[in-house]
């Protein structure tokens, strides 16, 4: 005699693990993807957002050589100017061995002068393009030939990026997320048609849809949890690789910080979308029954 | 004035809703394929309270009929009426409080083949989510009744065909039902079973309940002296005793 069974109160659907495998899989797919799509808009947007912190305020000044005064002479002497001027915080000279002459091109600087150039990096409170006007000003009155050049915007077009990416990276998401509700669908009408003998004499028994509903969505909602769950963990998996493979400079990998972040609202929200998904798909499929 | 309880309260419910048919068969006809009909054309009305023989011989409908009143199926065509309600427009709902009022032994019987005969036993109960505490002593004193008591724990799949049968009249009449459908009450029971089972089927219609049984054997069926319903090929007709 077979004495598996609980005496009272057992579960009244029979559970078939083989049958939930392929949901099960496609349910983590979904949960995985939408995970790393949080993620990885998380990390973008964070990247961003320090980027644009730390320029504000920056600004990078180039200096050449003119007349007997050399590149040196005159970055010191420039260091001297600005450090004395208002709203300047710090003045740093950089290492002329990083190819100051092509960034001081980048920056503006004449050609025929870049190879004589030298840059200083500035912080100051505030920063902008007055200042940068203001300060440009100063060092031509002293006689030095120089350009200033506000990082505040390229800070800002930064975030703007980021801003765009954003809404891409909220959209594939949102598409895993009516993915995710729509697979719970299913296999709720699935456990429904699986088990067919079964809900008919619950039904013929007295259940009523919503009885029967509350059942099947218990069960793929705990497959849906667990779905969620594995598809998160896969998701902090792979981009911790992709990070230190350095395959993603953005995702900087998952920080302890991220665990009180939103993104990992992910399983409870995906848990969600399957327990109405499943109330719904539950409840389509009774409707074709006795 | 009745002493069982159910009983009275029912006479306290008035003559008029006493009168009015339980079960109304108007033409009704259950059609499986192009010219298979499981039911022909049935009329009749079972009065509350009542208690039918239902014969016929093999295949003339006698389990479809029975599937029909417990809205385990629907009519194609006619007006089936349970409660005083056509069952054509009974919201899922509806059909759901009617079908809790109705206790059934239908054959083959069916059950849940993962959980405990116990749990088979109280189906019915607990898929109304009544409180466990209010029907676990009725679950275990007719389990005791049919001497399934032992049995308790095992599976379905580990009982007779009899224990099975035993266990199917335990699920349909735990929770005291309205209307009690039973197909072949004897079926596959020794006699001191089949004693046992008619008799708890004779005390649910003596609370009160409407009881149509099923049965093959046409002697007893006559000898019950109960009004009968006689089904030949799908067609229904139905024989008073003083009639016979």
């Amino acid at each position: 005699m077979n004495a598996a069974a609980p005496v009272r109160h057992g579960p009244l659907l029979a559970s078939n693990p083989w049958a939930r495998l392929l949901p099960a899989l496609a349910l983590g797919l979904v949960a995985l993807v939408g995970a790393l799509a949080l993620i990885v808009d998380a990390a973008r947007y964070r990247d961003a957002r320090d980027l644009a912190s730390r320029l504000s305020g920056a600004e990078t000044v180039v200096v050449w050589s003119h007349g007997l005064e050399s590149a040196d002479a005159a970055a010191a002497r420039a260091g001297e100017i600005l450090a004395a001027a208002p709203g300047v915080v710090s003045v740093t000279p950089l290492d002329p061995r990083v190819g100051d002459d092509q960034v001081a091109r980048a920056l503006g600087a004449p050609a025929e002068s870049a190879a004589g150039a030298r840059l200083l990096a500035i912080e100051a409170r505030g920063g902008g393009k007055a200042l940068a006007e203001s300060l440009g000003r100063m060092l031509s009155a002293q006689g030095l030939p120089a350009r200033v050049r506000d990082h505040a915007g390229n800070g800002s077009g930064g975030l703007r990026m980021a801003g765009r990416a954003a809404v891409l990276g909220v959209l594939a998401p949102l598409v895993a997320l009516v993915a995710f509700a729509l697979v719970c669908a299913g296999e709720a009408g699935g456990e429904i048609g699986r088990g067919r003998g079964a809900v008919e004499l619950l039904l013929t028994s007295g259940a009523a849809d919503g009885y029967v509903a509350r059942l099947v969505r218990r069960r793929v909602g705990a497959l849906a949890l667990t779905a969620a769950l594995w598809g998160l963990g896969g998701a902090m998996i792979a981009a911790a690789l992709a990070s230190r493979a350095g395959l993603a400079g953005a995702l900087g990998g998952p920080a302890r910080g991220d665990l009180l972040t939103p993104w990992p609202l992910i399983v409870p929200v995906l848990w969600v979308a399957g327990l109405i998904g499943a109330w719904f798909g539950a409840r389509s499929r009774l409707k074709s029954t006795l | 004035m009745s002493t069982n309880p159910v009983r009275a309260a029912r006479e306290e419910s008035g003559a008029s809703a006493q009168a009015a048919p339980v079960v109304r068969f108007d033409q009704v006809s259950l059609i499986r394929g192009p010219d298979t009909f499981a039911l022909r054309s049935a009329s009749f009305a079972l009065a509350p309270g009542s208690f039918h023989m239902l014969t016929g011989p093999g295949g003339s409908g006698k389990s479809s009929l029975l599937r029909l009143i417990a809205l385990a199926e629907r009519p194609t065509q006619g007006v089936a009426q349970i409660f005083g309600r056509d069952v054509a427009t009974l919201s899922r709902k509806d059909k759901a409080q009617t079908r809790r009022r109705i206790g059934s032994v239908l054959y083959p019987a069916v059950f849940l083949d993962h959980l405990s005969v116990w749990d088979n036993a109280a189906l019915a109960p607990r898929v109304t989510d009544r409180d466990p505490r209010a029907y676990e002593g009725e679950v275990d004193a007719v389990l005791k009744w049919l001497g399934l008591a032992k049995l308790a724990g095992a599976l379905p799949a580990d009982l007779s065909a009899a224990d099975r049968h035993r266990l199917a009249i335990a699920r349909a009449v735990i929770g005291r039902p309205e209307i009690l459908l039973v197909d072949e009450p004897a079926g596959g029971l020794e006699p001191a079973s089949r004693e046992r089972a008619l008799k708890l089927v004779k005390e649910i219609h003596a609370a009160g309940a409407t009881v149509v049984m099923v049965s093959g054997d046409d002697v007893f069926a006559v000898a019950s002296g109960y009004p009968l319903i006689r089904l030949q090929e799908g067609r229904a007709s139905l024989t008073e005793p003083d009639s016979r």
